[in-house]
């Protein structure tokens, strides 16, 4: 029989785990851990730990401006190579899309 | 379990402590400082007792604004001094090893030996309570952090793999399987101490 399987053995062990001699805390014990508390100081909502939802939020907010750069850039650069609409379309039916798309960017 | 009248005290203590009374973390210090000593002495040597405990009120001030239930305030108390004895352990284990790592191999053995020579000592002498907790303790010891931690919960202290997995924030899986590795350790370590 394996150790941990013998009942009574586990038992005594666990009395054992349980009995401990009485604890004297130093007395200063309390106040170096009040002292260390008030090192900390009052808890600020920076140490308060947010939910996962408002964390995601101020993420988003925080990329925000990053964003609106990035659409601002694709979109000037749409412009300025000319894609608008009609002109792929057009494109499409007389030549080689592809060629022609190419040339528009490269050639001008 | 707590009555119902500490339960209001401590969420009326816990409400003002978050509103920025900081010193009002010292009723919490007196009222739980036997229960949150009771658990700290069950898991690391007396030596570090202290400083776990006070790591523990540390951690558990920091964790004050994510208590989501205040009527289970001292098994969420209770989670955070386990998971502080733990990682003391941790600490303990590595600093122990290279301790042991940085004697020479005469130095080491006579340590051993004077450990071994001093457990003898101690298996004769004492009453058998005293035998069986030397032996649990040097048993313990050879366990590594992570499977005596688990030994002490589970099959010392009762606790369900489900409980265990929620006190010490691991997966239920990887309870199990750590468990059971640990009772095999456990089990091979107990019979050496047992035959010998």
């Amino acid at each position: 029989m394996k150790p941990l399987d013998d009942v009574h053995l586990k038992k005594n062990l666990s009395a054992a785990f349980h009995t401990r001699p009485a604890f004297e805390i130093s007395p200063l014990w309390q106040q170096n851990t009040m002292r260390c508390i008030r090192d900390i100081g009052p808890l600020k909502p920076s140490i308060i730990p947010q939910p996962a939802k408002y964390a995601f939020a101020e993420l988003v907010w925080k990329m925000a401006p990053a964003f609106c750069m990035l659409l601002i850039i694709l979109i000037t650069g749409m412009v300025s190579m000319d894609l608008s609409l009609d002109t792929v379309i057009n494109d499409s039916f007389i030549e080689d899309p592809v060629v022609t798309l190419y040339s528009g960017i490269f050639w001008g | 379990m707590p009555d119902e009248t500490q339960t209001t005290r401590d969420t009326d203590t816990i409400r003002r402590i978050l509103a920025g009374d900081v010193n009002a973390f010292e009723i919490i210090i007196d009222n739980y400082k036997n229960f949150i000593f009771s658990i700290v002495q069950r898991h690391v040597p007396p030596e570090l007792v202290e400083d776990t405990a006070q790591e523990a009120f540390i951690r558990i001030y920091k964790a004050l604004p994510g208590l989501d239930h205040e009527s289970r305030f001292r098994q969420w108390m209770a989670s955070i001094t386990i998971r502080t004895c733990y990682d003391t352990m941790r600490t303990y284990y590595r600093s122990r090893e290279i301790s042991m790592t940085a004697l020479a191999g005469d130095g080491e053995h006579a340590v051993e030996n004077r450990l071994t020579e001093q457990a003898r000592a101690a298996f004769r002498n004492d009453c058998n309570v005293n035998e069986t907790k030397a032996m649990l303790s040097r048993a313990l010891d050879q366990l590594t952090p992570e499977n005596r931690i688990l030994i002490e919960l589970i099959y010392l202290e009762g606790y369900s793999i489900k409980e265990a997995a929620s006190i010490l924030g691991w997966s239920t899986a990887n309870v199990k399987i750590r468990a059971y590795r640990s009772r095999q350790q456990m089990n091979k370590i107990l019979k050496h101490h047992l035959e010998a």
